[in-house]
């Protein structure tokens, strides 16, 4: 452990891979482990990124990752795929799209499988991006899966939010669904060389302006295939970092993040206490008195 | 251990996946978290890969003849970065080659028409030497 520590310490990639596994395969002693680790020097900005499969998340990120490393940035990602209900297993397959990112000295990336989580992300996030800022990246990317509307817990994990659509996604009646239509703080409309994007362009735009924050909306056209748009989302995110933090949202989006992270753990370890115990099911409310009295019980024999 | 973590992906020029692809889908539905690169992965990016994705195994096919030459320089790069993280090889590999490339360091080679079962639990066995 403590070699590997000190190569992380010097920078080494793949001592940060052995490190993030340690903490997804040991989530209740995750603190521990990243508690051994340097505090950040910098301040990296947690960019995520979501949209239903196919809108053209993976790629649109690889080629904003390519333009931030030609200006001499580190630059972390983590891509989520789901892991199956029946098997545990995944087929993660978005290091295809970012073919061109492989093997460059300033980029990471990291498969992540979702591992049994529901909000698009896995249970282990918040713990792979403390041992990300604490390996100096500038910029840490992080691409849920392929999302449905409920599918939200992105908001929690990162400063900066996009959301990723394409002009087949539906007409105006899916715009105006709750949900992760309402979470971004930038729309990307990828796919602009198809048919009808305009025309899904001021549906968006009409949608967007009965928000009461619509002001603050930006919807950026993009073709990633063609490599159009990119510079502007990247000066969008950049700009986005320093707006946040003079306006005060950033506090706020730490702090959100934080009850978010310390329910996550407690519900976790609920769970675990749930899944162990032997409870004879007789009456809903003696039922969850017993639990909550067990609960009690494991906490107060832990502290002592 | 957690989870069994499994490179599949293809070095080489050749252009014809399918194979690898059935193979990734069966250890996903083995209960691997299975990492596809898809084709025409150099040798680096595969070791570079396989090392970022911290993988238990790794799976490699290859139809294009180039087998002793790709997995050597594939072998050797592990070597040189100090990885020890077994080569399983699928495609089209002629029999008399796979002696040598056993000796050379190929754990395991899974010729055409080898069960998807035998495949799975193969592989879990050789990750599980890990």
């Amino acid at each position: 452990m403590q070699e590997i520590i000190e190569k992380f310490k010097n920078g080494d990639k793949y001592a940060l891979a052995k490190i993030i596994s340690l903490v997804e395969n040991n989530i209740n002693y995750a603190w521990e482990i990243i508690n051994k680790l340097p505090k950040p020097k910098k301040d990296a900005q947690i960019i995520g990124i979501t949209g239903s499969p196919g809108a053209g998340k993976s790629t649109t990120l690889s080629k904003m990752v390519n333009k931030w490393v030609n200006q001499g940035l580190k630059i972390g990602i983590i891509a989520v795929d789901p892991s199956s209900p029946f098997s545990g297993g995944a087929f993660l397959g978005d290091r295809i799209r970012m073919r061109s990112l492989s093997g460059k000295e300033n980029v990471y990336i990291r498969s992540v499988a979702s591992r049994g989580s529901v909000g698009g992300l896995c249970d282990s996030i918040y713990d792979i991006v403390d041992v990300m800022k604490s390996f100096g990246f500038d910029k840490i990317i992080i691409e849920t899966v392929g999302a449905g509307q409920s599918e939200i817990e992105v908001i929690f994990v990162a400063d900066t939010i996009l959301l990723v659509l394409s002009p087949n996604n539906g007409d105006e009646i899916q715009m105006f669904k709750a949900g992760i239509m309402e979470i971004a703080d930038a729309y990307i409309v990828n796919k602009m060389d198809l048919p009808e994007s305009d025309k899904f362009i001021l549906q968006l735009k009409n949608t967007l302006s009965l928000e009461s924050d619509s002001k603050s909306k930006v919807i950026l056209p993009v073709s990633a295939i063609r490599n159009e748009g990119i510079n502007e989302i990247i000066q969008w995110i950049d700009n986005h970092f320093d707006t946040i933090k003079s306006s005060g949202e950033y506090e706020f989006r730490k702090k959100r993040r934080t009850k978010r992270r310390v329910r996550s753990s407690i519900i976790r370890n609920i769970d675990d206490i749930i899944e162990s115990g032997d409870f004879e099911f007789k009456n809903m409310e003696d039922l969850k008195k017993k639990i909550m009295n067990f609960i009690c019980e494991v906490n107060n024999n832990e502290e002592n | 251990m957690g989870k069994i973590r499994v490179l599949v992906g293809k070095p080489g020029l050749d252009g014809h996946d399918r194979g690898a692809k059935v193979v990734a889908r069966a250890l996903r539905d083995a209960g691997m978290e299975v990492i596809y690169t898809g084709i025409r992965q150099t040798p680096e990016d595969i070791v570079n890969t396989a090392l970022e994705e911290d993988v238990n195994v790794i799976g490699l096919s290859i139809l294009s003849g180039a087998h002793m030459k790709l997995c050597e320089k594939i072998l050797n790069l592990l070597k040189e970065k100090n990885a020890q993280i077994p080569v399983f090889l699928g495609g089209i590999i002629p029999e008399d080659d796979i002696p040598e490339l056993k000796k050379m360091g190929i754990s395991e080679v899974f010729g055409p028409g080898t069960s998807l079962e035998k495949i799975t639990s193969k592989v879990k066995e050789i990750a599980g030497d890990n």
